[in-house]
């Protein structure tokens, strides 16, 4: 009747679908609630993402009561306690040797009915003891009798895991499984691993347990009203301590919160073998009963089999499990696959057996073994370590992945035995160079500790920086932790970790970091982070979080390859590769590996090195059969000496090296001792003696600019790889600016770095002083810089050759600075100016080099140009790179030359002659030579003067052809020279003709005069004042350094003073190619000249300049009036004459300047005259009359 | 500037509609009644009414933006769209009755047979519709 009346309302329901909306009304309201949309649809979602099969009928929120009736009927107090009695007996029948256990349950059931009050939960149990005991079978049992019994409406238990729920899935999948469980007026739910639960799950059960219901913030209400909470841990404990009160072993395992609401306990004994045999038995029989009737065969079980299976559930501590899994895992998949196969028939008889532990499965005709079939073949300990024995090399991280094994089997023993086991976290950094094994390793290692049981997959996750970071603030987290995901069961590999660390300012990285490290710390036992990356940036990662090196317990260095492992891995990279190498190439692999593999640059490449080189073998036998394989010819398999590049090395001549390098015979000379030092070494090791004749060839070159330095420096570099010193032998040519950092700090990293780029050749340092040189402003980079260089020097003194570069009395001054300086640096070389043979022979080098000849006669006065050039101690010379910029010179003005004559023969096209290079007219100039000594006659009075520079330099003509004629030399005459007399007496213009006669002597290489005064040579602090005059002295050199007003120099203050004797040791460093000439009045100058003790005596030649006469005045002014083409009347020279002894008695008196400014006033007023008149004759307008001096 | 655009464009037109699709049952019932007392046919274009009604209902539905303010009402946007397909089987019943009124095609009592069938199968397919797919979770345990 009532299904009749359900149907036709189910039909109502069809035919009318508006009945939905008011069902619709009945449940959600008229007025929606704020957001119920989205609600809705996430609950939509939510169903759809459930994994429990009647989720559906979920979807209001709340938790839909149904009606159904209270399962607890009024019962009487007697009548209740016989219900549980039965119930307990019928437990005790189904779950052996626990009585106790299951009063205690069955008891704590009762008192659930006796203290049923209102709104909290009927009771709150904690089921405690060893795994396998039964707990959760006696649990099912009880509350199955129980609802057989109409003790209760539900017949099964709710199980929760709580460490399935993942923090963000609290508020989705927790609470929905948690209403789902609760929807019932009455029913058991049992929580398992509380332990690994979520901080916001326990305080949600906390409340569930206190209050008995709990309320999420969406609106959701979940009430344990009329349940029982199980709270289910497998945890052996000892009975005896649980006298009604939990015991302090489980008190740390259960939160607090949750341990205050726990009203009732029951634990589990631990099974004596005894009962085990017999659980087992029943389990077995059970499970073989079940088979037996699917494949209606008769299956027999030897009691040898119970017992040993108890065996192992008893040691083991995991009892009834050990059983059950075997059953599960084992049996029951050996005998159905065998059945699949026909293996066994319908109708067989089949023996379960067991002998020497293995099991096995026998028919009348054939026994199986029972052992795990499985896709995944389960590798033994034997089969990995094997493996990782094979591996070449790596002797220490054999050694620690043997002692890890060691440790976790001694470790599980002792957990097998019931003892504590140690709680070990296995996370580990591997550091080393690349190619050198790690992530092999590392995969060992995750299938190592898969075989010991620490690990459930042992699945190697390999991340780097990228697979970690996300690409905005704040997806880094959920990244990583995916594949922390990923990787749990097993090992996360992050290779290169030290990326995640590179700036303090990364917050990408560190947020990968700390998310890592969570993770550890929460997955401990079931998570192995390994971290691999080179050995230095390594301990800056460990450093970047201060947790990260105490939770990386295990720090594994990998070396590099010896030479040896290296041959051994390319044998069996070989081997692979059916490739064979010949026996005869093996000491030429070992020294070819030796070479490449460079300590301390962690790009040597190692394992990866080998594979490259076989590869490139590969190829180039390609090639070598590659021509003969027509005639049949070749062994293709054969790898030979020739195909690694071997043998080709061709014997190092360094005589043939050194003959091209013109002059620098000391750095030869270096260069063949070394050479000698390497052969007596070969000869040594030969005869079988070892010496240890490693030597640090630090150099500093000094030296000016052009004479070979850095070409010196690549050639050496180039030998010393020859010779086997150095293994690669490129050079790095540095200055300042590529060692000192932008900020403080920098400095350090970017020394090393060029450090590390030049290690195996030359890292060659040009200007290397500018180091030295910064002072306040340079913040000290400099000398940082040459504090990294001197450690790293030390470091790499096997590896690498430093060659500073400057000029000498820079780089003396820089090797005092640091004082390890000078020991590391222990060859000094000079490279000095090349002399004019030596420009010489290099502009004939450089001319053949490029193609071109020389005429004949070009040699000899291309000797005396650089003669005249070449100044020693001028660092400007330029030494080689003048003979360069000589030569393109000459290129050009011959193109010139040639393109200007179309008709020159086609021999001569590439001819340079002596015209091209400048020489003919300078030769020319000097056959005038006697143009200073004119210039000298034409100067009026002086008289005294002029005598002197003629006896000066007949003195030194006379030197010169006594020199020539081989006689005996008379000492280096000192020329330097005080001028005195007053302003305008020619001072200057003597100077000028004395520098153009000396040259032409060929006492000097200039005809330059380089005039200064006291404001030229004196600076404005102190200290300067030397850097100043030595400035001047050196655009001097080689010409007349003419000091006008020297007397003010002596004059207050000490910075003449310095000035002074700066001077006074530049004319003694350089007294043949410099003369200094002081001028200044004669009073001053005598008073000077006393001042000076010293000064006297450097300047033997003293002028005085007499004040011209009247008459040589009038002729002065004569001789500038007809240079600019004017006449003066006599009147006009009477008036001049007249003017001038005006002027008599005045210091201006006597004085060129003074006719000159006359002469210039006179030819002003001369033009002003003439431009009142209109018409003047060409007479006119060249004569000076008298009144034009007097305007 | 988003919602004063779909204030002015659409909420202003369908309030309107809202309350026409309610009433507008009563309005065809009265009209097929016309027909039938006084055998004239009633050309009112309730079908282009209805369609555009229709569209402007399902951009309620279709859009979460647009149909916020009717979903403040739980059941207003189910009981339009029910109300939009009875409205269209009453529609199609008038056409019927007016081919009949109009043209002639066929006996008045043919007439009321094709519409009752017509009315008719469209609600039972509307039925099918809505026990597919349930406004409510319904238990039929």
């Amino acid at each position: 009747m009532r299904h009749k009346l359900k149907k036709a309302l189910h039909i109502i329901d069809f035919l009318i679908p508006e009945i939905q909306l008011v069902k619709m009304v009945k449940q959600e309201g008229f007025i929606a609630p704020p957001e119920t949309s989205e609600y809705m649809e996430w609950q939509a979602q939510m169903q759809q993402a459930s994994s429990y099969p009647n989720a559906g009928s979920f979807a209001t929120g709340q938790p839909q009561y149904n009606g159904q009736v209270d399962g607890t009927k009024d019962l009487s107090t007697k009548e209740l306690d016989q219900l549980f009695q039965e119930t307990e007996k019928e437990i005790n029948r189904k779950i052996l040797g626990q009585q106790p256990f299951v009063k205690d349950l069955v008891a704590s059931y009762k008192q659930g009915y006796l203290t049923s009050s209102s709104a909290a939960a009927r009771n709150v149990i904690l089921l405690a003891g060893a795994a396998g005991t039964g707990k959760k079978t006696a649990l099912e049992q009880l509350v199955l009798e129980m609802s057989l019994r109409g003790l209760g409406s539900s017949s099964d238990v709710i199980d929760i895991d709580l460490s399935r729920y993942e923090e963000d899935e609290i508020s989705g999948n927790f609470i929905e499984d948690m209403s789902e469980a609760f929807q019932e007026s009455e029913g058991t739910v049992l929580f398992r691993n509380v332990k690994e639960a979520d901080g916001a799950i326990i305080n949600l059960l906390g409340q569930l347990v206190r209050e008995g219901s709990f309320r999420t913030k969406e609106g959701i209400r979940v009430s344990a009203e009329g349940y029982y909470l199980i709270f289910y841990l497998d945890e052996p404990v000892n009975r005896q301590e649980a006298q009604g009160i939990i015991p302090p072993a489980l008190t740390n395992k259960i939160p607090s919160s949750l341990l205050q609401g726990i009203r009732a306990i029951a634990i589990s004994s631990p099974l004596d073998s005894k009962e085990m045999v017999h659980i087992a038995s029943i389990m077995l029989d059970e499970a073989v009963a079940v088979l037996a009737s699917d494949m209606q065969t008769r299956i027999a079980i030897d009691s040898e089999v119970y017992e040993t299976l108890a065996g192992i559930g008893t040691e083991n501590r995991t009892f009834g499990e050990t059983v059950q899994q075997w059953i599960d895992k084992e049996l029951i998949p050996v005998i159905s696959s065998l059945w699949a196969r026909n293996d066994i028939r319908r109708g067989d008889k089949l023996e379960i057996r067991v002998s020497n532990g293995v099991f096995s499965v026998g028919t009348r005709f054939n026994t199986f073994p029972i052992k795990a079939v499985s896709f995944v073949r389960q590798e033994s300990i034997e089969d990995i370590l094997n493996e990782l024995n094979a591996l070449t090399g790596l002797e220490s991280v054999k050694k620690f992945v043997h002692e890890l094994m060691e440790t976790v089997q001694v470790n599980k023993l002792r957990a097998r035995g019931g003892e504590n086991a140690v709680a070990m976290a296995l996370h580990m950094v591997f550091t080393g160079n690349p190619g050198t094994g790690k992530t092999t390793v590392a995969r060992l290692v995750g299938r190592i500790l898969k075989a010991l049981g620490l690990l459930s997959q042992g699945q190697l996750i390999e991340v780097s920086r990228q697979d970690l970071v996300g690409q905005y603030v704040g997806s880094t987290a959920p990244r990583t932790m995916a594949k922390v995901t990923e990787a749990l069961g097993g090992v996360l590999f992050i290779d290169e970790a030290y990326t995640l660390a590179r700036q303090e300012h990364d917050t990408f990285g560190l947020e990968a970091i700390d998310t890592i490290v969570k993770a550890m710390e929460d997955h401990r036992d079931n998570l192995v982070v390994i971290i691999a990356g080179y050995t230095q940036e390594i301990e800056v990662f460990l450093r970047s979080n201060p947790g990260l090196r105490s939770r990386f317990p295990f720090i594994v260095e990998f070396p590099d390859y010896s030479a040896q492992d290296m041959l051994e891995i390319m044998l069996r990279i070989s081997k692979a590769n059916h490739f064979r190498i010949d026996q005869e190439a093996h000491d030429g692999l070992i020294e070819l590996f030796e070479q490449r593999q460079i300590p301390g640059r962690n790009d040597s490449g190692n394992g990866r090195l080998v594979r490259n080189l076989f590869e490139e073998a590969v190829r180039k036998q390609s090639t070598r059969i590659g021509g003969t394989l027509a005639n049949g010819g070749g062994d293709l398999q054969l790898l030979i000496r020739d195909d690694f590049g071997i043998g080709k090395k061709e014997a190092f001549n360094i005589e043939n090296e050194l003959a091209a390098i013109v002059g620098l015979d000391k750095v030869k000379t270096f260069v063949r001792t070394l050479e000698k030092q390497l052969i007596v070494d070969r000869r040594r090791k030969e005869a079988g003696i070892h010496v240890d004749t490693g030597q640090m060839i630090n150099m500093v070159f000094s030296g000016n600019p052009g004479t070979g330095k850095t070409t010196m420096a690549r050639l050496l570099a180039g030998m010393l790889r020859s010779m086997g010193y150095l293994k690669t032998g490129h050079l790095i040519e540095v200055d300042r600016s590529d060692l000192v950092g932008e900020y403080v700090g920098s400095t350090a990293n970017k020394t090393k770095l060029v450090v590390e780029s030049a290690l195996g050749g030359v890292l060659f340092i040009d200007e290397a002083y500018a180091l030295a040189q910064d002072g306040v402003q340079g913040g000290g980079f400099g000398k940082e810089a040459i504090d990294t260089l001197v450690r790293l020097i030390e470091l790499h003194k096997n590896n690498l050759v430093v060659i500073l570069a400057g000029y000498t009395e820079d780089m003396q001054r820089f090797i005092q600075v640091n004082p390890g300086m000078s020991s590391r640096f222990p060859l000094q070389i000079e490279f000095p100016d090349y002399s004019a043979e030596d420009m010489q022979r290099i502009a004939s080098i450089m001319v053949k080099a490029r193609g071109f000849t020389m005429a004949a006669d070009v040699d000899k006065l291309l000797l005396t140009y650089f003669n005249e050039k070449q100044i020693p101690g001028k660092k400007d010379g330029g030494n080689g790179r003048l003979v360069r910029n000589t030569l393109e010179e000459a290129l050009r003005r011959q193109a010139e030359r040639l393109a200007d004559q179309p008709d020159v023969g086609k021999d001569r096209l590439n001819e340079l002659t002596a015209s091209d290079f400048g020489i003919a007219s300078a030769l020319e100039a000097a056959s005038g030579r006697d143009n200073s000594l004119n210039a000298l006659d034409s100067i009026v009075g002086l008289t005294s003067v002029k005598e002197f520079v003629r006896s000066l330099s007949a003195q030194i003509e006379v030197a010169k052809r006594r020199e020539q004629m081989g006689l005996p030399k008379a000492s280096a005459q000192s020329l330097h020279m005080i001028f005195k007399g007053n302003p305008g007496t020619g001072k200057t213009t003597i100077a000028r003709i004395l520098a153009q006669r000396f040259k032409e002597l060929g006492v000097i290489k200039m005809d330059t005069l380089v005039e200064t005064d006291r404001s030229g040579l004196v600076a404005g602090y102190v200290g300067q004042t030397a850097l100043k005059t030595r400035e001047v002295i050196e655009r001097a050199l080689g010409g007349v350094l003419f000091v006008d007003e020297a007397y003010a120099l002596a004059e207050g203050d000490q910075f003449g003073q310095e000035a002074i004797d700066t001077l006074v040791k530049a004319m003694d460093d350089y007294r043949d190619r410099l003369i200094v000439i002081l001028a200044g009045y004669d009073n001053d100058m005598e008073k000077f000249l006393n001042r000076n003790a010293g000064l006297r005596s450097r300047f033997p030649n003293n002028i005085t300049f007499e004040d011209y006469s009247g008459e040589e005045m009038l002729q002065i002014a004569y001789m500038q009036v007809k240079a600019q083409g004017y006449v003066l009347t006599n009147e006009a020279v009477d008036k001049l004459r007249s003017i001038l002894e005006s002027y008599q008695g005045d210091i201006t008196a006597g004085n060129g300047r003074l006719v000159r400014n006359l002469v210039e006033k006179a030819i002003r007023g001369h033009a002003l005259r003439i431009s009142q008149h209109v018409n003047v004759t060409a007479e006119d307008l060249s004569t000076i009359t008298p009144e034009d001096f007097e305007r | 500037m988003k919602w004063l655009l779909a204030i002015v464009f659409y909420h202003i037109v369908m309030i309107p509609v809202v309350i026409m699709t309610i009433l507008l049952p009563f309005i065809l019932y009265k009209d097929i009644k016309t027909i039938l007392i006084n055998e004239v046919p009633v050309s009112n274009g309730m079908d282009a009414v209805l369609a555009m009604f229709s569209f402007f209902i399902y951009l309620a539905v279709r859009s979460k933006f647009l149909g916020k303010p009717y979903r403040k009402i739980t059941i207003l946007l189910p009981l339009l769209q029910m109300l939009i397909y009875t409205n269209g089987a009453l529609v199609i019943g008038i056409v019927i009755l007016n081919k009949w009124a109009n043209d002639g095609l066929y006996s008045k009592g043919w007439a009321i047979v094709f519409a009752c069938l017509a009315i008719v199968a469209i609600r039972l397919l509307m039925s099918l519709f809505y026990r597919k797919f349930p406004i409510v979770q319904t238990d039929y345990r």
